[in-house]
């Protein structure tokens, strides 16, 4: 038996014509087996694990100055346009571990965050956004990476939209990570909400963190 | 009757049976299709439907009135112009169509504002028929006299036929109230996976 330099698929030697029809059939295994690897590592870049998350289906706030208000969607009324499920169940953005990611690579989340003041406006009170992608280690929570948008509000009553985004690897380890969202502001004058569908959650797997070998 | 690998269905001779011409070429000819469906597979991922266009013309916005951004289908060496699913079309210049559905990842850059006096906020929009999906709105542009460069981009949710908007939307008072930088603003639309 020989076989090809590459792709190491086989072909008969000299002595094997008899049995032409068997090297037929591995050959024939073979390359179905090479193709299909093929498309497995086409589908990851052309269909990347995704999803989309929006909501609340229920205002949230007013809320005061005094208040760190996490954004994470479990409990929240949250729909999700999702291709992949993590353990059986829907992603979700979560401080809580394991719940987002399905598997390791490069990440891509963003968000954009509506945030609206019940009445008067501060002049130039903030309003602040903040992710944290984090790790559970055997030491505490690695923090891996931090991100966000600020923007100073003007004394004249409106809508403010945040947006943001970054890019992180995900190890293996999957099930210890979690996303941290945070949403804070400065408005004295007045409360502030987010209101009903005023969170939009965007992640999608853009790589991986292996070497792929091209052959 | 000859064998079959289970999932391609590529033919080949069991044990016993004749090796003729019409084996080998049924066996070439699956292979050749296999390969070929994997071929349209790269060349899909290696061309993504998308729309890159820039905005090449001066932009009039009137304050306090929510304007489209008009696109328009020439390129600069800095500022190309692809389009490899039609989704844009010279009588609709201020919209993008999507031909495909898929979930888009749309970016947009929004201009240079000349030296305005007392702007005090601009907000940038991606609209899909006609609801906001995304956008960012800064504040506190007062004085500016040099340009101003903003950047929003999200995944977004995209059925065939979605029409996609860029929308520009300003308050305070001076002016000018015309956005001329040449090159801004620029609207990205890529496919980075089909609907789920």
């Amino acid at each position: 038996m020989n076989f090809t330099d590459v792709l190491r698929l086989p072909c008969p030697s000299d002595g094997d014509y008899a049995a032409l029809s068997v090297y037929m059939q591995r050959l024939a295994e073979e390359i179905e087996a090479k193709i299909l690897a093929q498309r497995a590592l086409i589908s990851d870049e052309t269909n990347p694990p995704t999803a989309i998350w929006i909501g609340p289906n229920i205002a949230i706030g007013p809320f005061s100055t005094a208040s760190i208000v996490e954004l994470s969607t479990p409990g929240q009324g949250f729909g999700v346009f999702t291709n992949y499920t993590v353990n059986g169940n829907l992603p979700q953005v979560s401080a809580t571990k394991g719940l987002t990611f399905n598997e390791a690579g490069v990440w891509h989340f963003g968000f954009c965050i509506t945030s609206v003041a019940s009445g008067a406006v501060t002049n130039d009170s903030n309003r602040l956004f903040r992710v944290q992608i984090a790790k559970g280690t055997s030491g505490g929570t690695q923090q891996i990476e931090l991100f966000g948008r600020h923007i100073n509000a003007e004394a004249t009553i409106a809508t403010d939209f945040l947006t943001g985004q970054a890019v992180f690897n995900v190890d293996t380890e999957t099930a210890k990570y979690g996303i941290n969202t945070v949403f804070t502001h400065t408005n004295a004058a007045s409360n502030v909400s987010i209101p009903v569908n005023g969170v939009y959650y965007w992640a999608t797997r853009i790589g991986s963190t292996d070497s792929i070998e091209v052959l | 009757m000859p064998g079959q690998t289970p999932i391609l269905g590529i033919r080949y001779p069991l044990l016993g049976e004749t090796i003729d011409p019409a084996a080998f070429a049924n066996f070439a000819n699956d292979v050749n299709s296999a390969v070929a469906a994997n071929q349209t597979l790269a060349s899909d991922a290696l061309n993504r439907k998308m729309c890159l266009i820039p905005a090449l013309i001066p932009q009039s916005f009137t304050v306090n009135v929510e304007t489209s951004i008009t696109f328009t289908n020439t390129s600069l060496a800095q500022r190309p112009f692809r389009d490899n699913d039609n989704m844009f079309n010279a009588g609709s210049p201020t919209q993008l169509t999507i031909n495909t559905a898929g979930i888009y990842m749309i970016i947009s850059r929004d201009m240079a504002v000349n030296a305005f006096t007392t702007m005090v906020s601009i907000r940038n929009a991606i609209f899909r028929n006609g609801v906001l999906v995304f956008a960012e709105r800064r504040n506190e542009q007062d004085g500016s006299t040099s340009s101003m460069l903003e950047t929003i981009e999200a995944l977004v949710r995209c059925e065939a036929g979605d029409i996609i908007t860029n929308r520009i939307l300003w308050n305070g008072t001076g002016g000018p109230a015309t956005m001329s930088q040449l090159g801004y603003p620029h609207l990205e639309v890529f496919r980075v996976a089909p609907l789920f």
